[in-house]
């Protein structure tokens, strides 16, 4: 991606802000632009930017009022809550462009269940970018006698996973550096291809379909059923639901690209969702994230 | 010649308080019409919104193309609005549309549509349903009674104008 796309997400990012609060975040030097992750905005506080040296306050940026969350949430919604209140219920959604807003706030519950925030305190706006080329170190690494190996990815929060998932994707579905497949993609949250009335806005292959707004579980069902694929990919398993429909899909001979939050091997071994799915040897591929101060890197581990 | 310039002139002064008195009518006449328009359109948001979690954008495009007249203008106002929504938020986008838009509504109706303003945008599938079901009801009452307002006065408005224009032609000529 080059440093001009990059500063175009950014700018699209900040787009959503309120205008003081954008003004604030369109002044920043443009070579940081390029560099931040997420945009932080806490109700009484400055507006902070997350950057791969850290977080930092944004120069000149009035103090962020609940006026000003309640109208970043009306623009990134288009006014329509409704639309988003399944993922805010789960604490973060999806905006045009891929851009993910975790939201902060006092949880309304109905039924043992968040139906809703009231009073929002904080909200994350995290800048989605594509790095073409981000999955060219491990690519050759999951194939095994001309079939691609079902693969796991795993880092903490922030590390990666989605844009290293989402060039893999591109890769296998184009055959570029590989043979070309047909992908079936599981966009529950719309972070990997970003769909905008039936088009991906980002580069996601050419044999991909993408099924996106329903649970992972159930859209990695429906597009075994339905588009007959050769390669299904979820972003950050979950859910049991998700585990089980990964054990369908592996079942049925098609391989598996996922990620999930984890700090190693060790770590992934600890948590009992993903137990059934290492023991009965779902994923053969295990990609380790790692961020250093040189950026990231990548390791992977065969598991069978 | 005399008389016919007399006779001119007497019908002149009978047809100026006649037409405000039939505008009177008709202006009473429009009223629940409109507001019963009003309620359909806002029936139509609830059964988008229940059934396809339509957006506000796409459902206020859709309904300035199947509303006419005064309600279509208001749903136009606000699809056009919603491109600069940020710079101001959905309640004022809202209250402007309700302002330019040639809705005639009073006391009651006017407080339902202004309240419903105040939570679009900002309150989920269920809140947004329950106040449209207000405002809905809230536009029914009104349009309830503008109907009585109509048969109460409607007639007495036109006869009221009539026969002041017929007192003024015979007084003045």
């Amino acid at each position: 991606m080059t440093q001009r796309d990059s500063a175009a997400r950014y700018l699209e990012a900040a787009a959503l802000l309120p205008p003081a609060l954008g003004e604030a975040a369109r002044r920043l030097d443009r070579l940081r632009q390029t560099g931040v992750e997420e945009l932080r905005l806490r109700a009484g506080r400055r507006m902070t930017v997350v950057c791969p040296e850290g977080e930092v306050p944004v120069p000149d940026a009035p103090p962020v009022t609940g006026a000003d969350l309640a109208l970043v949430l009306e623009v990134a919604t288009r006014a329509s809550l409704h639309t988003a209140q399944a993922q805010i219920s789960s604490g973060f959604f999806t905006v045009q462009g891929g851009h993910r807003i975790g939201i902060c706030g006092s949880g309304v519950m109905q039924d043992g269940q968040v139906r809703s925030l009231r009073h929002v305190s904080s909200l994350a706006i995290r800048v989605a970018r594509e790095v073409p080329g981000a999955a060219r170190p491990v690519l050759d690494k999951l194939w095994r006698d001309g079939s691609l190996q079902s693969t796991l990815l795993i880092s903490p929060p922030g590390g990666g996973k989605t844009t290293l998932l989402r060039d893999l994707i591109r890769r296998i579905s184009d055959g570029a550096g590989c043979p070309a497949l047909r992908v079936g993609v599981a966009d529950e949250r719309g972070e990997l291809a970003a769909m905008r009335e039936g088009q991906a806005q980002f580069a996601v292959g050419e044999r991909t379909d993408v099924m996106d707004g329903c649970p992972k579980g159930m859209a990695l069902l429906m597009l075994l059923r339905g588009m007959n694929p050769q390669v299904l990919a979820a972003d950050e398993i979950t859910a049991p639901e998700d585990c089980r429909a990964l054990e369908v899909a592996a079942n049925c001979g098609v391989a598996l690209l996922c990620s999930a939050h984890a700090l190693d091997r060790a770590d992934l071994n600890r948590r009992p969702l993903y137990q059934t799915l290492l023991e009965r040897r779902i994923f053969r591929r295990l990609v380790v994230i790692r961020r250093t101060a040189e950026g990231r890197t990548y390791e992977v581990e065969q598991l069978c | 010649m005399l008389s016919m310039v007399r006779l001119a002139g007497a019908a002149l002064l009978a047809a100026g308080p006649a037409v405000i008195g039939f505008c009177a009518a008709g202006r009473l006449a429009r009223r629940p019409v409109l507001l019963r328009e009003l309620a359909a359109a806002l029936e139509q948001m609830e059964r988008e919104i229940s059934f396809r979690l339509t957006p506000l954008p796409e459902l206020f495009a859709g309904l300035s193309r199947t509303c006419e007249g005064p309600v279509g203008a208001l749903f136009a106002g606000c699809a056009r609005e919603m491109e600069h929504l940020g710079r101001q938020p959905m309640a004022r986008i809202w209250r402007q549309a309700l302002e330019e838009a040639d809705l005639d509504l009073t006391d009651r109706g006017l407080r339902a549509m202004e309240e419903l303003g105040e939570v679009l945008g900002r309150y989920d599938g269920e809140g947004l349903l329950a106040a449209l079901g207000q405002a809905r009801s809230e536009l029914a009452a009104a349009e309830a009674a503008a109907r009585e307002e109509l048969e109460r006065k409607g007639r007495m408005e036109q006869v009221l104008g009539l026969t002041a224009g017929g007192l003024l032609a015979i007084l003045l000529i």
